[in-house]
């Protein structure tokens, strides 16, 4: 990745878009922390690919690419927000719904999607958008203690969730 | 498990889950990796040269100017464009006055691979840029693979910047032009092998990559007609500030004004410097760009169109600024340096943001007597007639200023429900050629509504008219 990162701030469009299509999934992820629709994400993620490619010749360290494009991820989502006046998703949209536990094929991905808009989108800035606890806070201008606890009960809800799919699909 | 067990377990988990992009997701993507822009680097003697251009500005353009939605489907591939119509549509200043004078050569040449045709419509080459306009449907995105891998003259590659244009047309049709600036002249005749080998079908939906081989060949004969080289030898220097600029040619032709030269500049011009040291997040920082104008002898600057460099370590660089024809009797130009200066935000990463927000100011729109709304330190825009018709509406107006390129485009209207009507750069034509005086086609907007003017305010950027080089045309 660090080789591909080096061509591509050389000039190097297939290197650049090598890269992002790497990161094109927790781009994704991190956008859907913010936008209701794929649509939305997408404008979003293009805009991204657009403004990174312009400036990628400018990024010094290529340990950071991905913090980098995150960062603007995250800046033009706030601005698709800000045009469409939507409201930043963190109020609960529907309640967290328990599995059959007889489904044998799940992924932990899709418990993610069940959890209440404010884990989810804490779940998804911290493990696919690479955020810290202390950089969520401030994306999402709620305090420290309450992106933890967030955090905290979100890996509550998908360990015990995780335990009881695990163990129904092992009955089968 | 413990919690951070867990924590290790769930980022495990995801990062090996098998979910895939939505369909729409995906194809919008591929939609945008197939129009970035080549960076082009000089394979001959694989010796590093850097290339800048402004055509990536154009392309964008093009690109926001099509709007990358994707179009409803169930619409056939194959249908007949209007051939002829690929430079009218979607053509720069010079292109459409090359087409007006009838200098441009109709190809209408299509090749179908794969159930997908595409049409090559025309092509104009007149030693400065080769543009090359095609129609296809707007099903589809073609993924271009580079300049040299795109175009050959002879058999042999072209080593070339790139920028390009799409627009959608009616009946589900796309005109797209690409646009090349060679590093070497070409022949004054020559074949030309244009080709491509992917394209996106986009279909209810989702994106569909096809592999073929769209095969185009044409004679290409250099626009000889108009064409005036004036070359400085030895160069017409300025120096100023650390800058010094060393003009060796100036070009014109029925497309194109090109202007050669060399410069050294101070590294705080050079923003994109890789060795650039890490400013701490937050801070802002006041970057400098040079840019160019070119003046006619009535005082009026010519359109810019793009702007591509290249440099060997150790040399000055070599800058080739292209600007739309001049289409009066002109017997000389100035070439006027400008610095513009924007302020940064850092990222903390090497990375930084526009810090500096653009205002805006609204003005009620009177639809019976002219207005003048200010655009900053720019200078003004004035409303000189409005037009409604059941399909479009027409306003008249007039740019005054020193950024009458900028200032042309930065407006719209917007009615009381916060409704806006817009329009791209190919909806406006100059009307004159000795003022800024556009007349733009916008959506039908119904008479009876109440309108205001929304302008942007523009910021002037530093002239640095000590460097000003009057360049002398051979006439």
């Amino acid at each position: 990745m660090i080789g591909d990162v080096e061509l591509a701030r050389r000039g190097d469009k297939e290197a650049f878009i090598r890269l992002m299509r790497m990161l094109e999934l927790s781009l994704y992820q991190t956008a859907k922390a913010f936008l209701h629709s794929d649509e939305d994400c997408a404008d979003a993620m293009q805009e991204t690919a657009l403004r990174a490619y312009r400036s990628v010749r400018s990024l010094k360290n290529p340990e950071y690419l991905k913090t980098w494009i995150v960062r603007i991820l995250i800046n033009e989502c706030k601005r698709v927000l800000e045009k469409k006046r939507n409201i930043v998703p963190l109020q609960p949209e529907y309640e967290p719904a328990m599995m059959d536990p007889g489904y044998a094929r799940f992924e932990l991905r899709e418990l993610v999607d069940r959890l209440e808009a404010p884990q989810r989108s804490v779940v998804l800035l911290y493990y696919y958008g690479g955020l810290t606890v202390k950089e969520i806070a401030e994306e999402l201008n709620v305090p420290e203690g309450t992106i933890k606890s967030r955090l905290y009960k979100a890996r509550e809800i998908l360990g015990t969730q995780y335990d009881r799919l695990s163990k129904g699909a092992e009955n089968l | 498990m413990n919690e951070q067990l867990w924590g290790r377990k769930i980022q495990s988990e995801l990062d090996s889950s098998s979910i895939a992009l939505p369909a729409l997701v995906r194809d919008r993507m591929d939609g945008v990796y197939s129009q970035l822009p080549d960076f082009a680097t000089k394979r001959a003697n694989r010796k590093r040269i850097l290339w800048a251009s402004a055509c990536v500005i154009l392309l964008l353009a093009g690109i926001f100017a099509m709007g990358f939605v994707s179009p409803a489907m169930a619409k056939v591939l194959r249908q007949i464009p209007v051939i002829g119509s690929a430079f009218q549509t979607v053509g720069d200043a010079g292109i459409q006055h090359a087409v007006e004078r009838g200098l441009a050569s109709t190809v209408d040449q299509t090749v179908e691979d794969e159930g997908v045709a595409v049409t090559l419509d025309q092509v104009i080459y007149d030693g400065t840029r080769l543009s090359i306009g095609i129609l296809h449907s707007s099903d589809i995105t073609i993924l271009i693979p580079g300049s040299s891998e795109m175009i050959r003259a002879d058999g042999r590659e072209i080593n070339a910047s790139m920028g390009g244009s799409t627009k959608a047309l009616a009946d589900g049709m796309t005109a797209t032009i690409y646009k090349f600036t060679p590093t070497e002249p070409l022949p004054e005749r020559f074949k030309l092998d244009f080709h491509f080998n992917e394209v996106s079908m986009n279909k209810d939906g989702r994106s569909e990559k096809i592999a073929g081989n769209w095969w185009f060949t044409t004679p290409v004969v250099k626009i000889t007609e108009g064409v005036t080289v004036t070359p400085f030898d030895p160069p017409l220097i300025r120096e100023h500030d650390g800058i010094r600029i060393a003009v060796t040619e100036v070009t014109t032709t029925p497309l194109t004004t090109q202007v050669a030269f060399e410069l050294v500049e101070p590294a705080m011009f050079d923003s994109m410097l890789p060795g650039r040291e890490v400013v701490p997040k937050g801070e802002i920082v006041v970057d400098h760009r040079l840019d160019y104008e070119l003046l006619d002898s009535n005082g009026l600057s010519l359109e810019p169109l793009s702007m591509s460099w290249s440099q060997k370590a150790g040399e000055p660089a070599k800058v080739v600024a292209l600007f739309a024809p001049v289409t009066m009797d002109v017997q000389s130009f100035t070439l006027r340096t400008i610095d513009r200066v924007d302020k940064m935000r850092s990222r903390g990463d090497g990375s930084f943001d526009g810090a500096s927000t653009p205002q805006i100011s609204y003005a009620e729109l009177p639809l019976d007597t002219p207005i003048s709304v200010k655009q900053g330190e720019a200078g003004e825009i004035v409303f000189k007639s409005i037009l409604f018709e059941k399909d479009q509406t027409w306003i008249e107006y007039e740019v005054r200023g020193t950024e009458p390129y900028i200032q042309d485009g930065a407006w719209w209207l917007e009615n009381d429900e916060g409704e806006q009507y817009r329009f791209d750069r190919y909806d406006r034509t100059r009307v004159s050629q000795d003022s800024y005086d556009y007349k733009v086609k916008l959506p039908a907007i119904p008479s009876n509504e109440s309108l205001k003017v929304a302008v942007y305010q523009i910021k002037s950027d530093e002239r640095k008219k000590q460097l000003d080089i009057q360049l002398p045309l051979n006439r």
